[in-house]
C-alpha cells in the first residue's frame, strides 16, 4: 500500500495546485467554474422540487406511483452514469500516457487497477452526481426533511447508485477488451452492441415505463393502482429500484424499508468494488498489454480503408486548402478505431432511442401535465444530443494536436479553419437530433404543429450546442492531449456540458407557456401567433451564444502555440 | 544484467522482432542500433514489461519481466525516448514520487538528489512545475528519476535527445563514469559517435533481427567507421 499512498498524496499535491492557481487567468477560471456548477446545481434544485411539487399536489400522484417514475428517472440516471463510466475508462486505465508511465515502474497491477479505477469513477460520474444530489435536494424540500434524511439521500442513496454504474462501467469494459483478445474485436463488437441494446429491451419488458406513467395517471384520478414492475421480483434488487425505494421510505419515515434498501445499495456498491478488484487483478495487466497490442497492429501495416472522396490527392473543389482540412478530419475521425466505436456505440443508442420514440404513447392527460410530458421528453432528446456534441465536437479542436503548427504556418485562416469545423458537425449532430425530436415528440399526441416547433427549436438548439462545444473546445483546447475521451472529460468540458444544459433549459422554459396554450386551447391563429413568437426568442438567444461562441472560438485559435 | 532468449514481437501481420536473443552481462555498455522501425523501441519497451512478447522471454537480474514484474522493475531505471512527467508537480517533488515508489529511504534520497542536482545542474529549475519545462530539462530529470533507487541496469532510449551540448556532454560523462562503477547500461540510439565513445559492446538490428554484433575494445575505437559500417549493413 506504500505505493499507493505516495501516488495518491502526488495527486493531492497536484489537485490543490490546480484549483489554487491564482493567477489571473486561473482565478477567472476557478470563479467561472464554481459560478456554473452552482448555478447549474441550483438550476437542478429548482426544477425538481417545482416538478415534484406539481405532480403530488397539482395533479394528485400519490407517494407509491411517484417512486415508481423516480424508479425511471433513476434508471436513465444509473445509465447515463454507467455510459459515461465505459466511455472514459477506456482512456483512464488503457491509454492515457500516465499508466505507461507507472506500468514501467514496481507498482503491482492490482493497486494500479483500484486507483485507476477510482480516478474513473470520480472523473467520469462527477458532474452526474452533482445533478443527482441537487435533484435529491429538490426532491425532499417538497417533503420537509429533516437534514439526517437530506445526508442519507446523498450519501446513502445517490453516491452508491453513482459508485455502482461507474465500477460496473469499468469492469464490463474490462470484461470486453478480454473478450474481443479470445474472439477478435469484431465478434466482441458483433456480441456486445446487440447484447447492450438487448438490456435497454429487457429492462423495458421487465418494468413497462409506459405502463407505470398510466397507472401513475390512472391513480391520480381515482383509478386502479397497476404497477407492472412489482410483478417482476428481480427488478425489485436493481440499483435504480433500490435506490426509489430507500428515498420512498425515507420520504414516509420508514427506518427499516430505509435502512434495508441503503445497505443494500452501500453493500452491492462494495461487492462490486470487490468482484472489480478480483478481476481487475487478474485481468487488468493483460488488457492493457491487448490494448497496447490492438493500437500497434494500427500503426504496423494494418490494412487502411481508402475514399475516393477522402482522396487528398485529388481535388474536387476549388478551394484545395479548405478541402485537405475537411479531408484530413474526416479521416483522422474514421482510422481513429475509439472514435469509430464511440461513435457506433452512440448511433445504437439514438437508435433505441428512436425506436423506443415510435413505439411510446403517453396515457390521455390534460394540458399542463401533456406539456410538462413534451417539455420532459423534449429536454431528453437535448440532453442526448449536448452528451454527444461534448464527446465529440468539443474535442474537435484539441484534436489538431501537435501537428498544429503545420496549418498554422499554412496559408490558410484560422477563422476558415474553424468555420470547417463547423459545418462539419452540424449536420452530423443534427441529423440524429431531428431522428429524436421527430420520434419522441408524438408520443405526447400533441398537435402536428408542436412537432414541427419542437425540430425547428431543435435545429436552433443544435447550431448554439456544436457553437458552444467547438468555441469552448478551442478555449480549453489541450493540443498536448491525443486522446478525445480525455479531452471531453476535462474541467473545460465539465464547464461546457453544465452551459449546455443551462441554454438547453433556457430553450425549454421559453417552450413552456406556448407549448401548455397550444395543449389548452388548439392550433388557433393566437397560440400559432405565441409559438412563432417563442420560437423566434429562441432562435435570437441561439444566434447571440452562437455569435459569442464562435468569437471566443476564433479568437483561441490564435493563441501562442 | 539483461538476458532476452528468442524474442518474437509481432503486431497482427507484422514482425516487429523476430527470434532476437540477446545477453548483455554486468557492467557492460550495450548500443543498440538500427535504422527507423528495426524494431529498437519494440524490444525496449517488452524489456520493461511494456508489451508482452508474442514469445520468447526477458529477463533483467534474473527477474523474468513478465513472470515477476515488479521485481524486475524494482532491479532497473528506464528512461523512454519521451519521458512523461507531472505537469502540476515541480522536478523535484517528481524525485520525491519516484523515489517512494522504489520505496528508497528518505535521507538516502535526498543525498541522491542533492548529488545528482549538482552534477546534471538543475538547481535552477529543480523547484519550478514540470510544466515549464524544456525538452532537455525534462530528460533531465527522467534520467535522475531513473537513477534514484541506484539501480544496477539503466535502460534508455535516446538520452541525448533534445539536449544541448553541455546538458549532452555532463550526461556522456556521468554514463561512462557508471559503466566503469559497474552499471549495466542498454542504450538505443541514432548518434553513432556517441556509440563510439562510449559504449564497448553494440548491435545492429534490421527488420526485427540482429545483423551485426561487436565488441569495441577501448583501445581500437572506431572513430568514425562505425558510421559507414552502420550504412553498409543497413543498406
Amino acid at each position: 500500500m506504500h505505493d499507493l499512498r505516495t501516488i495518491l498524496g502526488a495527486k493531492a499535491v497536484m489537485v490543490i495546485r490546480y484549483v489554487t492557481d491564482i493567477g489571473v487567468h486561473g482565478l477567472t477560471r476557478t470563479l467561472a467554474t464554481i459560478a456554473i456548477f452552482n448555478g447549474v446545481a441550483i438550476g437542478m434544485f429548482l426544477l425538481t422540487r417545482n416538478f415534484t411539487w406539481f405532480l403530488v399536489f397539482h395533479i394528485g400522484v400519490g407517494i407509491e406511483p411517484l417512486h415508481r417514475l423516480a424508479g425511471v428517472v433513476l434508471y436513465a440516471f444509473f445509465v447515463s452514469a454507467n455510459f459515461m463510466s465505459l466511455i472514459l475508462s477506456f482512456a483512464t486505465l488503457y491509454t492515457a500516457r500516465e499508466v505507461e508511465f507507472l506500468q514501467s515502474l514496481p507498482v503491482p497491477h492490482t493497486h494500479l487497477f483500484l486507483l485507476r479505477m477510482g480516478e474513473n469513477v470520480i472523473t467520469s460520474t462527477g458532474v452526474l452526481t452533482l445533478l443527482g444530489i441537487a435533484g435529491v435536494l429538490g426532491y425532499g424540500a417538497v417533503f420537509h426533511l429533516a437534514w439526517y434524511q437530506y445526508a442519507l439521500m446523498m450519501f446513502g442513496v445517490m453516491v452508491p447508485l453513482v459508485v455502482t454504474a461507474g465500477i460496473l462501467g469499468v469492469l464490463l469494459l474490462m470484461i470486453l477488451i478480454h473478450l474481443a483478445g479470445k474472439v477478435g474485436t469484431r465478434w466482441m463488437l458483433a456480441i456486445a452492441l446487440p447484447a447492450y441494446t438487448a438490456s435497454f429491451f429487457l429492462y423495458y419488458w421487465a418494468t413497462n415505463p409506459v405502463a407505470i406513467i398510466h397507472g401513475a395517471v390512472a391513480s391520480a384520478h381515482g383509478g386502479a393502482l397497476f404497477m407492472p414492475n412489482l410483478n417482476q421480483p428481480f427488478v425489485a434488487w436493481l440499483p435504480h429500484a433500490q435506490a426509489a425505494s430507500a428515498l420512498q421510505a425515507i420520504v414516509q419515515r420508514n427506518a427499516a424499508v430505509a435502512a434495508q434498501s441503503i445497505a443494500a445499495l452501500i453493500g452491492g456498491a462494495l461487492l462490486l468494488g470487490v468482484v472489480a478488484v478480483m478481476t481487475g487483478s487478474r485481468l487488468y495487466y493483460s488488457t492493457w498489454l491487448l490494448v497496447r497490442e490492438l493500437r500497434s497492429v494500427q500503426e504496423h501495416g494494418h490494412r487502411l480503408h481508402r475514399f475516393r472522396l477522402l482522396d487528398l490527392q485529388k481535388r474536387l473543389t476549388p478551394r484545395p486548402n479548405a478541402e485537405a482540412v475537411l479531408k484530413r478530419d474526416i479521416l483522422q475521425f474514421i482510422r481513429d478505431p475509439v472514435q469509430r466505436i464511440h461513435a457506433l456505440m452512440m448511433a445504437v443508442l439514438v437508435g433505441v432511442m428512436v425506436f423506443s420514440g415510435v413505439t411510446f404513447e403517453l396515457p390521455p392527460m390534460q394540458a399542463v401535465p401533456r406539456a410538462l410530458s413534451w417539455i420532459t421528453i423534449f429536454l431528453f432528446d437535448g440532453f442526448v444530443i449536448t452528451s454527444i456534441a461534448l464527446r465529440f465536437v468539443f474535442p474537435a479542436v484539441s484534436l489538431e494536436g501537435n501537428a498544429f503548427w503545420c496549418v498554422r504556418t499554412s496559408p490558410i485562416s484560422l477563422s476558415r479553419l474553424y468555420w470547417m469545423k463547423f459545418f462539419l458537425w452540424v449536420p452530423i449532430i443534427l441529423l440524429p437530433a431531428e431522428a429524436l425530436v421527430i420520434c419522441t415528440l408524438p408520443a405526447v399526441q400533441a398537435p402536428q404543429q408542436l412537432t414541427v416547433i419542437g425540430t425547428l427549436a431543435m435545429l436552433c438548439a443544435v447550431v448554439g450546442l456544436v457553437s458552444l462545444n467547438l468555441g469552448a473546445g478551442a478555449h480549453f483546447a489541450t493540443l498536448r492531449e491525443d486522446n478525445p475521451v480525455k479531452v471531453a472529460a476535462s474541467q473545460g468540458a465539465s464547464v461546457t456540458f453544465l452551459l449546455s444544459l443551462l441554454y438547453l433549459l433556457g430553450i425549454a422554459a421559453m417552450l413552456a407557456t406556448p407549448v401548455v396554450r397550444t395543449l389548452a386551447g388548439g392550433p388557433t391563429p393566437s397560440t400559432q401567433h405565441v409559438l412563432f413568437t417563442a420560437l423566434m426568442i429562441v432562435a435570437a438567444v441561439s444566434a447571440v451564444v452562437t455569435v459569442f461562441a464562435h468569437i471566443i472560438g476564433i479568437h483561441s485559435l490564435r493563441k501562442d502555440f | 544484467m539483461i538476458e532476452i532468449r528468442n524474442l518474437v514481437k509481432k503486431f497482427g501481420p507484422s514482425i516487429a522482432v523476430n527470434d532476437l536473443t540477446l545477453t548483455v552481462a554486468r557492467g557492460q555498455f550495450f548500443g543498440f542500433l538500427g535504422p527507423n522501425g528495426a524494431g529498437k523501441t519494440t524490444t525496449i519497451k517488452t524489456l520493461t514489461g511494456l508489451y508482452r512478447p508474442t514469445s520468447g522471454s526477458c529477463a533483467v537480474n534474473g527477474f523474468d519481466v513478465h513472470a515477476e514484474p515488479v521485481s524486475a522493475k524494482r532491479s532497473f531505471g528506464y528512461v523512454p525516448d519521451q519521458p512523461f512527467l507531472y505537469d502540476k508537480l515541480t522536478g523535484r517533488e517528481y524525485l520525491h514520487f519516484i523515489g517512494g515508489l522504489f520505496r528508497v529511504r528518505g535521507d538516502e534520497l535526498q543525498a541522491r538528489i542533492e548529488q545528482y542536482t549538482e552534477r546534471f545542474e538543475m538547481s535552477e529549475f529543480l523547484d519550478r512545475l514540470a510544466e515549464e519545462y524544456s525538452q532537455g530539462m525534462r530528460q533531465r530529470i527522467a534520467l535522475v528519476g531513473a537513477l534514484v533507487h541506484d539501480p544496477t541496469v539503466l535502460i534508455i532510449d535516446e538520452p541525448l535527445l533534445g539536449l544541448d551540448p553541455r546538458s549532452s556532454w555532463l550526461v556522456k560523462e556521468f554514463l561512462k563514469e557508471k559503466a566503469a562503477a559497474g552499471l549495466t547500461i542498454f542504450m538505443s540510439t541514432h548518434l553513432l559517435r556517441v556509440v563510439e565513445e562510449l559504449c564497448n559492446r553494440i548491435a545492429i538490428v534490421k527488420k526485427g533481427q540482429i545483423v551485426y554484433e561487436e565488441v569495441l575494445d577501448a583501445s581500437e575505437k572506431h572513430h568514425g567507421t562505425l558510421e559507414k559500417t552502420f550504412l553498409e549493413i543497413t543498406r
